[in-house]
């Protein structure tokens, strides 16, 4: 009696699970070629190392100039206010962004000069 | 009486199909679990620089005269100026917005001189230390705690002193 529903249930059950499959398979794929190229890594790496290099540049005993390169695909933004990194990709379009955090000083100024592939710290000290 | 019955019925049969359709999206909810976790997993990507964050912090506390390093007319790096050991100082010279740190001053015999703190409230209760380190800290996955013993000499009643500065540092890493 009721054998032509069950059979669409089914049909229906199978489309749902191979379309979710799909979606799936290709969502693994994007975050896998994601992986492979590590673009966020990148992005990862470059904020810590330009927070940390400000930082270390800071804790410098004598006047220092120091440049550091990072991939052109990424755009540096430093926020000396709150002593905070951000780095985004350039690709538009694409939302991927990291930030980390300096260490903040009241006495010390220390220049910065971003550029298309490198960042240049100088340390200017004061006395406080 | 019969409505009731029949809705009674309907409802025992619409729970039946519901676990029916649930068994068979089992492996679907699997799959999307597993791919769910590969994309947290790296999406937030672990980068340590616990360690590193700490070595710099201590050459900022010894090497700066704006931070605790003795000056008169040249600097003196690792040589640490007691009157500068102030929670104040300490608040004007390196602040992290998830980082805190505590000092302590010891002398050649490992006695307390002096000790100062930048920490909030939360992390002053996170970086309570036992004979087995850091409890809580290694309890919270969100916190790295670590400690610090860098020799150095201190300037105390113009006489320059061997010594050790221990520091303690809690950071949020998220």
């Amino acid at each position: 009696m009721n054998k032509k529903g069950d059979i669409l249930d089914l049909q229906l059950v199978w489309v749902i699970d191979l379309i979710l499959f799909t979606f799936l398979i290709i969502t693994y794929f994007a975050i896998d070629s994601r992986i492979k190229n590590s673009e966020l890594h990148d992005i990862h790496m470059t904020a810590r190392e330009v927070a940390m290099t400000y930082d270390a540049v800071k804790s410098s005993p004598h006047d220092v100039v120091y440049s550091l390169n990072f991939k052109d695909n990424l755009a540096v933004n430093f926020d000396k206010d709150t002593c905070t990194v951000f780095v985004k990709s350039k690709k538009p379009g694409d939302t991927l962004n990291s930030k980390s955090y300096c260490g903040k000083n009241n006495f010390l100024v220390v220049n910065d000069n971003i550029m298309n592939d490198r960042v240049v710290l100088s340390k200017n000290e004061q006395k406080g | 009486m019969t409505g009731w019955f029949y809705l009674k019925m309907n409802k025992r049969a619409d729970a039946g199909n519901f676990l029916q359709l649930f068994i068979k999206f089992i492996p679907v909810f699997i799959v999307s679990g597993f791919i769910a976790i590969v994309a947290w997993n790296y999406l937030n990507e672990d980068i340590n620089t616990h360690n590193l964050e700490t070595y710099i912090l201590t050459k900022d506390l010894l090497y700066s005269d704006s931070c605790l390093a003795l000056s008169d007319s040249n600097v003196h790096p690792m040589t640490i100026d007691v009157k500068k050991i102030s929670d104040e100082k300490l608040a004007s010279c390196f602040t992290k917005s998830n980082m805190g740190y505590r000092i302590t001053l010891l002398d050649k015999d490992k006695n307390e001189v002096k000790s100062a703190k930048s920490l909030t409230v939360r992390q002053e209760g996170y970086l309570v230390k036992t004979k087995s380190g850091y409890p809580v800290c290694k309890s919270i996955p969100e916190y790295r705690c670590s400690q610090r013993i860098d020799p150095i000499l201190y300037s105390s009643d113009d006489n320059k002193k061997l010594g050790f500065l221990v520091t303690e540092v809690i950071n949020f890493v998220g």
